[in-house]
């Protein structure tokens, strides 16, 4: 019983790393429109995250821990607008370099992968719960 | 009466000490099914011949250190549990990060766990039923 203890705690390091990217991702697609204000100025970068497998000692188990939250480090697009406040010399806006589609496919593997652990978690509970039911 | 001494209640044990590590193992992949260069895991399947030579061998699987001294250490990971685990050799895909977790896969095997435990407590109360009326007691 005691190593369906440590896998809820595993299937719980899951569901916040998954939260911890969703987080990431609902930055990005609320800053998809984020541009300077000032001539010129860099608009929002992208963010990015991944993850890693790390041994707790206490559990003896293989937890997922967020990595490194990075910045993506592409190049932004350009749009020729000669009246926004952040227009450079030429007239061109820096834009962001978030890409919804990625966004939201990346939202989606989240959701996914939140949903994958809750239901192992649910798994152990209920083999947690059998083994009380045998006092009866 | 210690209820070890019956064969079926020690296999019964076995089993569902296989089943809840392997519970763990399944968890852990789950949790890592995004993580770069994370490749399943699995629990070596309990059979006959492999434990009858662990109960043969006293366990030679994992030979603790050796203490000579009460204030030495005893290593520096915890036991993960008394059955071997082993990397999946051949994942059912890998994606472009080098992850080979297949969460279908993952999501049966749990599903079969529950199943598997499910089973074996059910076959423990029916069996410790039979005792009691055995012992001239009502069964319930």
């Amino acid at each position: 019983m005691d190593d369906l203890m440590i896998s809820t705690q595993v299937s719980t390091s899951g569901m916040k790393a998954q939260a911890t990217r969703l987080r990431v991702v609902s930055e990005n697609i609320a800053n998809a429109d984020s541009v300077g204000t000032k001539p010129g100025e860099d608009p929002y970068r992208r963010k990015t995250m991944s993850f890693k497998s790390e041994v707790d000692r206490n559990l003896g188990a293989d937890l997922v821990k967020v990595k490194k939250i990075g910045v993506d480090r592409s190049d932004f697009e350009k749009r020729y607008d000669p009246n926004h406040p952040a227009a450079d010399a030429d007239g061109y806006v820096k834009l962001p370099n978030v890409n919804p589609l990625v966004e939201m496919m990346d939202m989606k593997e989240a959701q996914r992968g939140y949903e994958a652990n809750l239901n192992a978690m649910q798994i152990s509970r209920q083999m947690i719960a059998k083994t009380v039911d045998m006092l009866k | 009466m210690d209820l070890q001494n019956l064969t079926f209640f020690q296999l019964a044990q076995q089993r569902m000490d296989w089943l809840a590590q392997r519970q763990k193992v399944v968890s852990e992949n789950l949790a890592n099914a995004n993580t770069p260069g994370y490749v399943a895991k699995d629990l070596k399947p309990l059979d006959f011949k492999s434990e009858l030579s662990r109960s043969l061998a006293t366990d030679t699987a994992s030979i603790p250190v050796t203490r000579t001294d009460p204030a030495h250490l005893t290593g520096t990971l915890p036991q993960s549990g008394p059955y071997r685990v082993e990397t999946t050799r051949r994942p059912y895909e890998y994606t472009l990060d080098k992850n080979g977790v297949d969460v279908e896969q993952q999501m049966e095997k749990a599903a079969n766990n529950r199943g598997q435990y499910e089973l074996t407590s059910n076959l423990v109360m029916k069996n410790l039923s039979m005792i009691r009326t055995a012992l001239g007691r009502s069964g319930s």
